[in-house]
């Protein structure tokens, strides 16, 4: 395997070092252990849904229903619990596979409806949070309807360090491997880059945007459990602009919103970068709700700079005469 | 039929009888064509005589009208360049289908990926490649990325992918229009190899002297017929520029006009990478052409002209003063006026209305503080449209559902209302029947006797011949000869195919 | 016949065609829809949505999109609401929310104009950046209090009808001539159907860029100022999802997705549409939830419509020929 390191991600460590050593000299309380701690546990959620995001950036769009996917996982898991008390066992492939019905009508209306997946996905972001406001009915699902072992997971540390924080960063490494070395991940790199040339090779393009689709709502999937564990809480207004999160975090991480190029790693570097922020944000006691503007700034500048030091400009208007 | 002793060549794709229309334009008409392994075939023809339609339906870019396809003797019908592929058939276009974040390898396994325990066995990968390279393309090295390559290699690599897929017919579209004549002659020799292998190869191209080097056989088009089919080493250049330019149909109005005085001067024009000192004027009323092969520069030079480029060197000069350099509103306001090459992308909005398109360089002329009268752009655009015998249901009709002459004379129309001094035309009969390209060359005359100064751009070569006072052949951006009126079509291709060389 | 068949082939078709299927099942469901006083209130609801279409139209039919007019529309109402409470002039106060509408609009159109970023990447950002400041500014309290001769706009009647209905007609009359009478809206139209062409007929394509985004941030000021009025308080999540609506209303009226044709027309249609629907199912006592899923069907559902009818004329056009295709290259 030939080692690839990109430029982007050593801008990024270095960032990510040298803010490190502002705050450790003006917000020195950050690097207290439990802080850090919670600053992990609070960035493993992003980083697995930026995983999902990352991988559909890749196929050339855009999910903007990851908060809806989150919430509506996370509720509907919560209600059938309480309801139930179905053990974590169908709890988990339920989730799953919630999350992948979820992204695959997403996928289906980017690929066969030919709908521009932001269109797309705004729309089944409000049909999701629609759903969920009506099954929840104006209830909330609460500690007792979660199940035990979800929430003892997300308090679960392993050498101080956060477990579900543990599953984050795997499940990116997974991404890596996948991304780098299989077929179907190569086969998505190629789509990206150039989806009618891929077209022209004999590569079926439209099931291979359905399948990040689907990855990204899997991905939700799985974080909408850590959710439910973490916070305890469920109600249908939750995980509201998470997508926004995941794609500041992806496209600070270097990859590309022209498609093609991801970076994975980079991705869960951004997520963590985000939790920093917001958690320096909090430490200093300003209003939390300062963390949106800071996200926005975040993806105007992260994405004009990718976009100026890319040559892609010459790219997007190299499009081979569609078929 | 040369004394082959090696292999007898057999025919591996087979055309029989195609046909295919545009509209009322009947881009091919009946033709055969027999690609055989071992050989590469040139389809020779000028400007809209049907070579790349008919290529293209050999690569499964379009369905034929009528007539059947065989591959090693079994029909065959291609839906899709995919199924073409599928069948072994390769097409290289001009512009390279490359993933540009992928590897050399990468490239080449697309869609081919080996695999070893349900990964992707990158050494497998590379291996195949390194193989593959090692013989046709040793300079390059698997592990590059596409994006670091030049154009040139990537063709390359496409033709690398091509072997490792088996292909059997190799269909080189264009594919060197881009490329240097040293570039171009490492994809011949790599097609060559490949010929060798067993492969039977198709080669399009506008350049002259790499069929006469590198095919082994030729079939002539023209208007969309077959006119001949032969081994080149039966022919010869001059033989085939004949046949390619055929008998002139149009006949020609000797250029019974005034000329004024200079009105545009073009003084050591320069542009790096694209032409270089290109000097020629142009009087009032007359009509001057610039002919050269697609890619010599002509066009860049018209956009320079019209203040759509900078020059990195030079000056145009219009009615003695000099134009400030790469300003549009400067050429625009000394009366220069500019018609793109492609219609369908630049001269046109095609989406928008016959009126609309007719008013959209004189909305100020049809406005009154700001708000448009429905009535002045209708009269204008009824005007126009009868000048110049546009045939449209009402001006409010989608300019995209005329004919492709009609679409063209509303693009030249929509320039005339300007009232411009200076015309510059590129390719203005591209892909127009003959009865309208027939009209269109007498507006253009007709323009010139109202005193324009008008410029040609064409690799039409007959219609130069037919229509300019003068001929400036344009080759490898470079200003080789001049020809004066009356032009002869064929030695007018011969130069701009060879540069003038002989 | 002929008539028949180049209306259908108009933007405003579909929804003009839905209006009255909507008007008579709002009807039976509730016998309530009709009264007078009730179409009037349940409609001047609407007034800053449909504001915020009008301007939204210009941004499509120019083939942009802009994400942030809800988040624009935030920060006006905050800027409003802050300088009320600092005793400026009604007037004053009012003033300046527009300027900060048309000012955020332009920084939507520096930043398409000059980074080269799509405008999808561009308003997501700024619905990000505007949005938060507003919040930011807000907090978790609300500004509230605001003077009474601010506050009610929606209850002054003029010939009977709510004021801001009166607002909104002037402004969709004079969209109307804007974009189907004057020089300035024909050069939007031409640079969404083919920004490249456009520029080759000397259309400065980056002027017409400025001018959509300007008028979208000004349509979103000036709506801020008829939410705040009307609502009497600025809280944090002002206007939070409008956009979705908002972009749902132009598409269902006939605009394309991809630029270059549309109708405010059809903007002013489906926005009387989407109230009539919403008020319709609120009445007959539909929850808002599920009003939220049939907005979202209807925008996937319209746009998935257009492409599929722009495939299948595609595919039929290309069996009969058109005969625009320059045969050799």
């Amino acid at each position: 395997m030939i080692r690839r390191i990109r430029p982007i991600t050593v801008i990024l460590t270095a960032s990510l070092v040298a803010a490190i050593l502002l705050i450790a000299i003006f917000v020195p309380t950050v690097f207290s252990g439990q802080n850090l701690a919670n600053l992990a546990l609070a960035s493993s959620i992003t980083m697995i849904a930026a995983t999902g995001q990352t991988l559909v950036l890749m196929s050339r769009n855009l999910d903007l229903s990851q908060g809806a996917m989150v919430m509506l996982v996370a509720l509907s898991t919560g209600m059938i619990h309480g309801a139930t008390g179905a053990p974590i066992a169908l709890l988990l492939p339920f989730a799953i596979l919630l999350g992948a019905l979820l992204g695959a009508v997403n996928g289906f209306i980017v690929a066969y409806l030919a709908v521009p997946s932001i269109i797309a996905t705004l729309g089944t972001a409000g049909v999701f949070r629609g759903i969920g406001f009506f099954v929840a009915d104006g209830s909330q699902v609460s500690r007792n309807d979660l199940p035990v072992d979800l929430i003892e997971f997300a308090k679960l540390q392993v050498l101080s360090v956060p477990a579900p924080f543990y599953l984050a960063i795997l499940i990116a490494a997974a991404f890596v491997i996948i991304s780098r070395s299989t077929v179907p991940g190569r086969t998505l790199v190629a789509v990206g880059y150039n989806e009618p040339a891929a077209r022209l090779r004999g590569i079926a393009t439209k099931p291979v945007i359905v399948s990040a689709f689907v990855l990204s709502g899997v991905l939700c999937g799985a974080a909408a459990l850590l959710f439910a564990g973490i916070f305890g809480n469920v109600n249908p207004s939750d995980a509201t602009g998470l997508e926004l999160q995941t794609i500041a975090a992806a496209i600070i991480g270097g990859t590309s919103i022209a498609g093609g190029k991801g970076n994975f790693i980079g991705t869960a570097l951004g997520a963590l970068l985000l939790a920093l922020i917001l958690n320096v944000l909090r430490i200093s006691d300003i209003d939390p709700l300062w963390q949106l503007a800071i996200q926005g700034l975040v993806i105007l500048v992260a994405a004009t700079i990718a976009h100026r030091s890319s040559g892609m400009r010459g790219r997007v208007k190299k499009e081979m005469v569609s078929l | 039929m040369t004394d082959s002793v090696s292999f007898a060549p057999l025919s591996v794709l087979e055309a029989r009888g195609l046909h295919k229309s545009f509209g009322a334009t009947r881009a091919v008409r009946g033709v055969d064509l027999v690609l055989k392994s071992g050989e590469i075939h040139a389809a020779l023809g000028e400007n809209g005589a049907g070579k790349s339609t008919l290529i293209k339906m050999l690569s499964g870019s379009l369905l034929p009208d009528d007539g059947s396809v065989y591959l090693e003797s079994e029909p065959v019908r291609f839906s899709s360049p995919r199924d073409a592929l599928r069948a072994g058939i390769s097409t290289i276009y001009q512009e390279v289908a490359s993933f540009e974040g992928l590897t050399v390898a990468e490239q080449i396994s697309v869609g081919k990926w080996p695999t070893k325990r349900g990964l992707l066995s990158a050494r497998a990968m590379h291996e195949s490649a390194r193989e593959v390279l090692s013989e046709l393309a040793p300079a390059l090295k698997t592990s590059q990325l596409m994006s670091s390559l030049s154009l040139a290699d990537r063709q390359l690599v496409e033709i690398c992918a091509a072997v490792a897929r088996g292909t059997r017919v190799l269909i080189m579209d264009e594919a060197t229009a881009s490329l240097s004549a040293h570039e171009a002659n490492r994809l011949y020799e790599l097609a060559r190899k490949m010929a060798d292998r067993g492969c039977a190869v198709a080669m399009i191209t506008h350049r002259f002297e790499e069929v006469m080097s590198h095919a082994d056989t030729y079939t002539v088009l023209r208007d969309g017929r077959l006119i001949e089919t032969g081994q080149i080493t039966d022919t010869s250049e001059a033989q085939l520029i004949e046949l390619m330019a055929g008998v002139e149909v149009e006949t020609s109005v000797s250029p019974d006009r005034n000329l004024g005085p200079t009105l545009i001067s073009v003084e050591g024009l320069s542009r790096e990478e694209e032409y270089e000192n290109i000097s020629f004027e142009v009087r009032e009323g007359e009509i001057v052409g610039l002919a050269g092969l697609v890619g010599a520069g002509r066009t860049e030079i018209g956009e320079t002209i019209a203040g759509w480029r900078a020059a990195d060197a030079g000056a145009v000069i219009c009615d003695g003063t000099e134009l400030k350099n790469g300003s549009r509103n400067a050429a625009a306001r000394a009366g220069v006026s500019y018609l793109p090459e492609d219609r369908a992308r630049h001269g046109l909005v095609l989406a928008a209305s016959v009126s609309t398109n007719l008013t959209v360089e004189v909305l100020g002329k049809i406005s009154w503080w700001g708000l448009i009268q429905r009535r002045i752009e209708r009269a204008i655009a009824k005007r126009r449209m009868q000048l110049l015998s546009i045939s449209a249901r009402t001006p409010s009709q989608r300019t995209s559902e005329l004919s492709g002459g009609n679409q063209q004379k509303v693009a030249i129309g929509r320039r005339l209302e300007s009232m411009p001094r200076v015309l510059i035309l590129d390719e203005p009969t591209r892909g127009v029947d003959i009865r309208k390209k027939h009209e269109i060359h007498d507006i253009v005359r007709d323009l010139a006797s109202g005193g324009a100064a008008i410029v040609i751009i064409s690799s039409d070569f007959p219609e130069l011949a037919l229509l300019s006072d003068r001929v400036e052949v344009i080759f490898r951006g470079k200003q080789v000869a001049k020809f004066s009126a009356p032009v002869d079509a064929s030695a007018l291709l011969d130069t701009a195919m060879r540069g003038g060389a002989s | 016949m002929k008539f028949l068949r180049s209306f259908a082939a108009r933007p405003e078709f579909g929804a003009l065609v839905l209006l009255p299927i909507a008007f008579l099942s709002a009807s039976l469901m509730s016998p309530f829809f009709f009264v007078g006083e009730n179409l009037a209130n349940g409609f001047v609801q609407y007034t800053e949505l449909g504001l915020l279409a009008l301007g939204l139209t210009f941004v499509i039919i120019s083939g942009h999109i802009d994400l942030s007019v809800a988040s624009i529309l935030a920060l006006s109402g905050v800027a409003l609401g802050r300088s009320l409470q600092a005793g400026w002039p009604v007037e004053v106060a009012v003033l300046l929310t527009l300027a900060v509408g048309l000012s955020c609009g332009l920084v939507n159109a520096i930043l398409v104009t000059r980074t080269g970023l799509t405008s999808l990447i561009v308003t997501l950002g700024t619905f990000a950046l505007f949005g938060g400041i507003a919040q930011g500014l807000v907090g978790y309290s609300s500004i509230g209090e605001l003077p009474e001769s601010f506050v009610g706009v929606d209850r002054l009647l003029f010939v009977g009808i709510p004021l801001p209905i009166w607002i909104f007609a002037v402004c969709a009359i004079a969209a109307a001539v804007l974009l189907h009478g004057s020089v300035a809206g024909r050069k939007m139209v031409l640079t969404g159907m083919n920004a490249e062409a456009a520029r080759y007929a000397e259309i400065n394509t980056a002027r017409v860029e400025y001018w959509v985004f300007a008028l979208s941030g000004l349509m979103a000021g000036l709506a801020a100022v008829l939410l705040v009025s009307r609502s009497g308080v600025v809280v944090y999540n002002l206007a939070s999802g409008y956009e979705l609506t908002a972009i749902t209303i132009v598409v269902v009226g006939g605009a394309s997705i991809y630029g270059g044709s549309g109708s405010i027309l059809g903007t002013v249609s489906a926005l009387v549409l989407i109230a009539t629907l919403q008020r319709g199912m609120s009445l007959a006592g539909i929850a808002a939830p599920l009003q939220l899923v049939v907005i979202g069907v209807l925008l996937i559902g319209s746009i998935a419509g257009q492409s599929i009818f722009r495939i299948v004329r595609t595919r039929v056009n290309s069996s009969r020929k058109s005969g625009s295709i320059p045969i050799d290259a």
